[in-house]
C-alpha cells in the first residue's frame, strides 16, 4: 500500500515538472483556490531593477498575498495598492477596487527573483521566475505601468527613506478612488515625532472651491488643511484630473501638523453640499527627533526645485528648527572635559577658538606656524575643540606628543557632544578668557608671523568694525576667500554666499588694503568677545552648518558694525570642498538650499538690496 | 657653582654627527660619508670633541633607546612610520632620550647626514634643548622634494626623469594622495628645514634642484664628501697586445643604477666587437630586487657570461675597492636617475681610474667630458655601445687630467670653515 502511494506521489511531481507555467509577464496567468478552482487572474507589467531595488508592477483580480523570492528566500518588501480603470472595466469590477500593486523590494541583484503568491491556505504557492529589465533613473521607468503610484516611489525609492523605515505610516498604501464627484484626495505619508510636538502629513487633494477639506484623527481633533504647502503634480492630474475637472491644479501638499502622535489614524475629510466623505485614511508614522534624520525624511518629499525654498519656509524650517533647538537643549546638561597642556598667558589679549572635526593631522601643521610667532604666544591663548567623538581617545595622547615636541600652551576642550562648527565654536568661547576672539579652521595655516597682531590691530584702531578676516588661498596659491558677497540665485529663489575671485592670482584682487565688505568667512575671523556676546554668538540653527560666518557677519551689521576684510594677512586654507550648489548629492543640494532659505527668512533687509530699497 | 650648559673654557666646536645609518650595519654612500666625516672632525685639533649617532635596526623594531656602540659612537633605534609626512615612529624618545643625550654631549654643532629612518622631529628637539646648537645638514638626494624615494623619477615602469615638484604633479605620480596633501608634506619638511642654519650639498646639481624647491640660495653650499688620501693606483699593467678594454661597475644593482643598459649595449655589439671588451660587474644587493628585475638581469648577463664579456665578480667590503679597482681601466656609472654626487665617481678619481658616466645630473658634473671621463647619452644602450668600443683604445691621456679628489682632512677642514 505504502509503496503504492510513493509511485503515485512520483508519477504527480513528474506530471507537475512537465507542466509549463504561463508567463506571468506575457499574459495573465490563472490563480486557483483551495478546490483548484479558478479564484482570479494575475500580471505582471513591469519589472526594474534601480537603485538596489525591485520594483515590480501589475494588477491581480483575485485576494492575495504577494511575495517576492530571491533563490526561494521572501524578500521584505513594500507593497502599494494602485487603481487601474482599464482592468477594472474589462473584468467588469468596481472601480473602487484597487486591483493594480506595485512592489518594492531591497536587492543587490536582478537574477532568480520569483514572483509568488498565496491565498492565505497551504500548499498552492507557486513561485515564477521574473525577467528583470535594469533602470537607472525614474525616467526610464514605464510610466504607464506604475499610473499615479509614480511619485509614491519617489518615497519609497529613496535612498535616505530605507524600505524597513518605521518613520512610513504603513507598509501598504492606497490610491483611492472615490465616488464622491467633488475631490478626490490621498494621504501618502504622515509621520509625527514620537512626543507629538510636531510632524508632517504628504499627500493629494483635487476638489472643488465649494468643498471644505480637513484632517480629522479617531478623537474627533481636526487639522486645517489651508496652511498647508501646495504644489503642482502632473501625475494626480493624469490619474484623476478628469473627475474633476474644476478643481484647484496644485494637488499636492505638505502640511506641518502638531499634536498628533504615530500610530494615530489620521482621516482626509471632505464636505459639500453632496455630503461628507472620506477621501483616505493613513495610520502616522514615527518621525526621528535627530533633525537630520527628519531632514532626511522630509527632503525625500519631492517638490519642484523652484518651489523648495517656498515649502522650507511653510514647512520644513518650523519643523526642524523646533528639533534642532530641543536637541541643543541637552548640550547644558553635558558635561564639558577641559585639558590644558603648559601654562597659557595669563592674561590673554585674544582667544584662538579652533574646531575639530574628521581628522587631527592639520593641529601639527598649525603648532609649527604659531611657534615662530612671538607675538603670538605672548598675547594668544590656543583653544582646540574636539567637536567629534572618534577623535578624543586619540588626540589625548596625540596632544601630549605635540606639547612636548613645540612646547606651546594650549587647551582642548571635548563637550561630549558633536555641535557642528557653530556648537562647538561656542563652546570655546566659553572657556576664552581674552577680549578678542579669533575663530580659525584647522585646515588654516598662517603664512607669516605677525598675522594675528595685524588682525587684532584692526579692530584695536577702528571702533565701527565688528570683524575682520584675512584673505585665504588654496594650496596652489590661488584665491579661496577675499570676501563673500550675497548672489541671487533664480531658478532656486535663494541667495547664495559666492566667494568672488575664487581661484584667481592674488595679484588680481581688487582690493589692497582695509575694505568694508557684505560678509567674511569664518575660516578664519577676529571679533571682540563684547560684541559676540552681545549678538548672541553662532547661530545654531543651520542644518549640519552652512551660512553661519555670514549669518554672524549680519548680526553685526545689524548692531552698526561694519564687516572688514584685510588682504594684507594671508592664510593657506586647504579646504577642498568649494561651494557647488548642484552635482552634490540631492541632500546636500538640499541643505543647501534650506540653510539658504532660513539666511535669507532671517536677513532679506540686508542681503537682498531690493528689500532694503523698500524700507 | 653656576653650571652653563656651554662649555665655559673652549671656543672649539664640539660635533655631534647624525646619520641615518651605521656603516657597521649599512653600506650606503650617505652613511659611510657621514661616519668618515665624523672620524676626521674626531681627529681634528680645531675640534674639542666630537660623536657619531647613528640610526640603527637592531632587530627589535623602534624602541627609541639609543646605546652605545663604542666611545663616542652611539645607535638610535629609531624609524619612519610615516614616509609622506617623514614622522618619527617613536615619539616619545625624542623628548626623552634622544634630548638627554643631546643636553649630556652640550654639542655646539650637530651635523646631520639624513632624516630617513630618523623623521624630522629631531631637528626641533636639538633647538629646544638649546637654541645656540648649529644645525648643518648635508643632503644626500631629493627626499624632500620628491616622494618617491627621493629619486625625482616619476612613479611607474617606465622610470621617466621629473625636473621639479608641483602639488599637482606629484598627486599624478600618487593618485591616492591630493595636491593638498603635498601642500602639507612640503610644508612640513619647509617648517623643519627653517630650523637648518646651513645645507651641505655634494653637488651644485643638488643645490640648483634644492633652491628651485625653494630653500634660500645663501644656505646652502657645496662641499664634496671626502676620500681617503692615499695615492692613486697606477694604470693596470697590459699584456702583449692587449687594449684598455676592461670596464667596471661598482655598486648597488637596482633598476635606477642602469647595469642593464650596459648589458643591453653588449648585446648590441657584434660578435667581433664584443671580444674587444670586458665587463666586470662588482655589484650587491640584486637578490633584494624585484624578481621580475632580478629576471631580466638574469636572462642578459647568462649568454654574456657564457661569452667571457661579463665577469661577475660580486659585491666587496669597503677595504677591498681598492684592488678590485686595480683591474679595471674604466670605471662605469650608468645611472638612468640623477644621482647626486655618486661615492662610486670620487673612488675611482682616487684610485686614478677615468670615468664613463650618464650625462646627466650629479654624474655630469662631476665628470667632465673628454676630460676625466666620458658622457654617455643616459638609458641609452646604443650610445653605450659606441662609446664602449671607443674608449677601449685610450685611457693614458684621461688618467693624466684627474684631479686628486678631496681628502677626508679637507673634507673636515671646508666644513669647520663654514661651521664656525
Amino acid at each position: 500500500m505504502e509503496a503504492i502511494l510513493k509511485l503515485l506521489n512520483v508519477l504527480r511531481l513528474k506530471r507537475n515538472k512537465k507542466t509549463k507555467l504561463p508567463d506571468v509577464q506575457k499574459q495573465p496567468l490563472i490563480i486557483n483556490g483551495k478546490d483548484n478552482s479558478p479564484i482570479g487572474q494575475i500580471k505582471v507589467d513591469a519589472a526594474y531593477h534601480i537603485n538596489d531595488k525591485i520594483v515590480i508592477a501589475g494588477w491581480r483580480t483575485a485576494k492575495v498575498e504577494l511575495f517576492l523570492k530571491k533563490g526561494g528566500d521572501v524578500l521584505s518588501c513594500r507593497e502599494i495598492c494602485t487603481a487601474r480603470p482599464d482592468v477594472a472595466a474589462h473584468f467588469s469590477l468596481s472601480k473602487d477596487i484597487d486591483v493594480g500593486f506595485i512592489l518594492i523590494a531591497s536587492c543587490d541583484q536582478m537574477e532568480f527573483i520569483e514572483l509568488s503568491w498565496s491565498d492565505g491556505s497551504q500548499g498552492n504557492q507557486i513561485a515564477m521566475r521574473l525577467e528583470i529589465t535594469k533602470a537607472y533613473s525614474h525616467q526610464e521607468l514605464d510610466r504607464s505601468a506604475f499610473g499615479n503610484a509614480i511619485s509614491l516611489l519617489d518615497l519609497g525609492m529613496n535612498d535616505e527613506v530605507p524600505l524597513e523605515s518605521k518613520h512610513l505610516p504603513s507598509q501598504k498604501m492606497t490610491l483611492s478612488q472615490s465616488a464622491y464627484p467633488n475631490a478626490r484626495g490621498h494621504l501618502e505619508a504622515a509621520s509625527c515625532t514620537r512626543d507629538g510636538s510636531v510632524g508632517v502629513v504628504v499627500g493629494w487633494l483635487l476638489c472643488t472651491e465649494d468643498t471644505n477639506v480637513w484632517l480629522e484623527d479617531t478623537e474627533g481633533s481636526t487639522y486645517r488643511l489651508d496652511n498647508a504647502f501646495r504644489m503642482f503634480r502632473q501625475d494626480v492630474l493624469d490619474a484623476v484630473g478628469a473627475d474633476v475637472p474644476e478643481g484647484n491644479p496644485d494637488t499636492g501638499f505638505v502640511l506641518r501638523i502638531e499634536g498628533i502622535k504615530p500610530g494615530a489614524v489620521l482621516k482626509l475629510m471632505a464636505a459639500s453640499t453632496k455630503g461628507q466623505q472620506i477621501l483616505n485614511t493613513a495610520i502616522v508614522g514615527e518621525l526621528s527627533s535627530d533633525p537630520v534624520d527628519a531632514a532626511k525624511w522630509m527632503f525625500a518629499i519631492q517638490t519642484s526645485q523652484a518651489d523648495q525654498a517656498q515649502r522650507f519656509w511653510k514647512v520644513d524650517i518650523p519643523v526642524i528648527e523646533h528639533l534642532i533647538q530641543r536637541k541643543q537643549s541637552g548640550w547644558t546638561h553635558l558635561s564639558d572635559r577641559v585639558v590644558r597642556l603648559g601654562e597659557a598667558v595669563s592674561q590673554p589679549l585674544i582667544s584662538i577658538i579652533i574646531p575639530l572635526y574628521g581628522r587631527t593631522d592639520f593641529v601639527e601643521h598649525q603648532l609649527a606656524e604659531f611657534v615662530c610667532d612671538e607675538w603670538l604666544q605672548e598675547h594668544a591663548e590656543i583653544i582646540y575643540v574636539i567637536d567629534d567623538p572618534a577623535l578624543v581617545e586619540s588626540f589625548t595622547s596625540q596632544a601630549q606628543a605635540l606639547y612636548r615636541l613645540y612646547k606651546i600652551p594650549f587647551t582642548w576642550i571635548w563637550g561630549s557632544s558633536n555641535r557642528g562648527f557653530s556648537g562647538a565654536n561656542n563652546l570655546g568661547a566659553k572657556y576664552a578668557r581674552a577680549p578678542y576672539l579669533n575663530f580659525l579652521n584647522s585646515d588654516a595655516f598662517p603664512q607669516q608671523p605677525g598675522w594675528l597682531k595685524e588682525l587684532v590691530d584692526v579692530l584695536q584702531s577702528n571702533d565701527d568694525i565688528g570683524v575682520v578676516a584675512p584673505r585665504l588661498v588654496f594650496a596652489d596659491g590661488s584665491i579661496q576667500h577675499a570676501g563673500m558677497e550675497f548672489q541671487r540665485r533664480d531658478e532656486l529663489g535663494i541667495w547664495i554666499n559666492h566667494h568672488p575671485f575664487m581661484g584667481m592670482d592674488p595679484a588680481l584682487d581688487p582690493y589692497s588694503d582695509l575694505t568694508a565688505l557684505p560678509a567674511v568667512t569664518g575660516a578664519c575671523m577676529v571679533v571682540r568677545k563684547a560684541d559676540f556676546d552681545a549678538v548672541g554668538q553662532w547661530d545654531t540653527g543651520y542644518l549640519i552648518g552652512d551660512f553661519e560666518d555670514s549669518d554672524l557677519c549680519l548680526k553685526l551689521r545689524k548692531a552698526g558694525l561694519q564687516v572688514a576684510y584685510l588682504p594684507s594677512v594671508q592664510l593657506t586654507h586647504l579646504e577642498r570642498q568649494s561651494f557647488k550648489l548642484i552635482g552634490q548629492g540631492d541632500f546636500r543640494t538640499k541643505v543647501v538650499i534650506y540653510n539658504a532659505a532660513r539666511h535669507q527668512g532671517r536677513w532679506a533687509e540686508l542681503i537682498n538690496p531690493a528689500v532694503a530699497a523698500l524700507q | 657653582m653656576i653650571t652653563s650648559s656651554y662649555p665655559m673654557n673652549s671656543h672649539q666646536p664640539r660635533i655631534l654627527v647624525m646619520s641615518h645609518g651605521h656603516p657597521d650595519f649599512s653600506l650606503g654612500g650617505g652613511e659611510i660619508a657621514a661616519y668618515n666625516l665624523f672620524k676626521a672632525y674626531k681627529a681634528c685639533p680645531d675640534v674639542e670633541d666630537a660623536w657619531f649617532l647613528a640610526r640603527a635596526d637592531r632587530g627589535r623594531g623602534a624602541t627609541g633607546a639609543i646605546s652605545l656602540r663604542r666611545p663616542n659612537e652611539y645607535l638610535w633605534e629609531q624609524a619612519v612610520h610615516d614616509w609622506h609626512m617623514m614622522k618619527a615612529a617613536h615619539q616619545d624618545s625624542l623628548t626623552t632620550w634622544f634630548a638627554d643625550l643631546v643636553r649630556a654631549l652640550k654639542p655646539t654643532v650637530v651635523h646631520t647626514h639624513h632624516y630617513a629612518h630618523l623623521g624630522l622631529e629631531y631637528l626641533r628637539v636639538i633647538k629646544q634643548v638649546d637654541p645656540s646648537i648649529r644645525i648643518v645638514m648635508t643632503l644626500h638626494e631629493y627626499m624632500a622634494i620628491c616622494s618617491n624615494n627621493g629619486q625625482m623619477i616619476k612613479t611607474g615602469p617606465r622610470f621617466r626623469l621629473c625636473s621639479s615638484s608641483t602639488y599637482d604633479e606629484c598627486r599624478q605620480c600618487f593618485p591616492q594622495k591630493s595636491a593638498e596633501d603635498f601642500w602639507m608634506r612640503k610644508h612640513y619638511f619647509m617648517k623643519h628645514f627653517e630650523l637648518v642654519d646651513q645645507f651641505v650639498s655634494p653637488s651644485e646639481f643638488l643645490r640648483q634642484r634644492y633652491i628651485d624647491w625653494g630653500l634660500p640660495a645663501e644656505k646652502i653650499v657645496v662641499i664634496e664628501n671626502g676620500q681617503s688620501d692615499e695615492p692613486a693606483l697606477p694604470p693596470r699593467p697590459l699584456a702583449e697586445g692587449e687594449t684598455r678594454n676592461r670596464f667596471g661597475f661598482f655598486g648597488q644593482i637596482n633598476p635606477y643604477k642602469g647595469l642593464h643598459v650596459v648589458l643591453e649595449a653588449l648585446h648590441q655589439m657584434s660578435k667581433e666587437e664584443r671580444k674587444k671588451i670586458v665587463l666586470e660587474v662588482h655589484g650587491a644587493n640584486l637578490e633584494y630586487q624585484s624578481q621580475e628585475f632580478q629576471d631580466k638581469i638574469e636572462a642578459l648577463r647568462k649568454p654574456l657570461i657564457k661569452q667571457g664579456v661579463v665577469q661577475w665578480v660580486g659585491p666587496y667590503q669597503p677595504h677591498e675597492l681598492r684592488s678590485r679597482m686595480a683591474g679595471v681601466d674604466w670605471v662605469v656609472v650608468p645611472s638612468i636617475w640623477w644621482e647626486n654626487s655618486p661615492m662610486v665617481i670620487q673612488e675611482a678619481f682616487s684610485c686614478g681610474r677615468p670615468l664613463m658616466v650618464s650625462d646627466i645630473g650629479g654624474m655630469k658634473e662631476k665628470v667632465t667630458d673628454g676630460v676625466d671621463g666620458f658622457h654617455v647619452s643616459a638609458g641609452n644602450a646604443h650610445d653605450w655601445k659606441c662609446s664602449l668600443l671607443k674608449v677601449s683604445n685610450s685611457a693614458e691621456d684621461f688618467i693624466k687630467r684627474i684631479n686628486k679628489p678631496l681628502s677626508f682632512f679637507d673634507c673636515a677642514k671646508s666644513h669647520l670653515k663654514i661651521i664656525l
